[in-house]
């Protein structure tokens, strides 16, 4: 595969949401997160020196294209 | 971390671009049943389909992670009113503001240009009242 043809990596929130859309969109797709206690320390800014908040998410999110107008 | 084809298009880094990305797209659906515990502070995610309930135990919780959110208020209720859901943020099952595209903005809020955020008074001052109570 050449370079032209290679898929960019998604380096920003924007862009993976996109990026989640087009999926979803695209294919009339259904994704399902399943969290068992993940940990996470989610920084306050994307800047320099963020303060970071701690937090545990356990549970289940279902993402779908609504059919609704 | 995820890769995604991203093709043909400029990457997209601003909010505002972002939203003019999402702009004629199909909504979303949300299906959540979630506990998220924010920095000691108990939160359950609930999703209806277009509304994601989220329930917090105290007012004060609620100003806490409102205030250490990562995301601006204005932005975030942008951003869900664009992909057509609403967060209804709930104090021990009373709800104090509706966030996004259900979110009907007070003639105040709407000239403040606080987008759309709807704040419930009746809301505020039950968990106000059953916070002194408590």
């Amino acid at each position: 595969m050449s370079d032209a043809d290679a898929p960019d990596e998604t380096t920003t929130w924007p862009e993976l949401a996109i990026g989640l859309y087009d999926r979803l969109t695209g294919r009339n797709a259904e994704i399902t997160y399943e969290f068992e206690d993940m940990e996470v320390d989610v920084p306050s800014t994307t800047g320099e020196d963020p303060e970071y908040a701690y937090w545990r998410v356990d549970g289940t999110l279902t993402v779908k294209t609504s059919e609704k107008e | 971390m995820t890769t995604i084809s991203t093709r043909q298009r400029e990457p997209v880094t601003t909010l505002a671009e972002l939203l003019d990305e999402l702009e004629d797209r199909p909504a979303l659906a949300v299906d959540a049943d979630l506990t998220v515990e924010i920095d000691g502070h108990a939160v359950t995610v609930t999703g209806y389909d277009d509304l994601v309930a989220v329930d917090l135990p105290s007012l004060s919780a609620l100003l806490a992670l409102w205030r250490d959110a990562p995301v601006e208020t204005m932005d975030a209720a942008a951003l869900l009113s664009s992909i057509g859901l609403t967060a209804e943020v709930r104090v021990r099952g009373a709800p104090v503001a509706r966030v996004g595209d259900a979110a009907e903005p007070s003639d105040l809020a709407r000239r403040a240009g606080l987008g759309p955020v709807e704040l419930v008074p009746d809301g505020l001052l039950l968990a106000a009242v059953t916070r002194r109570r408590g």
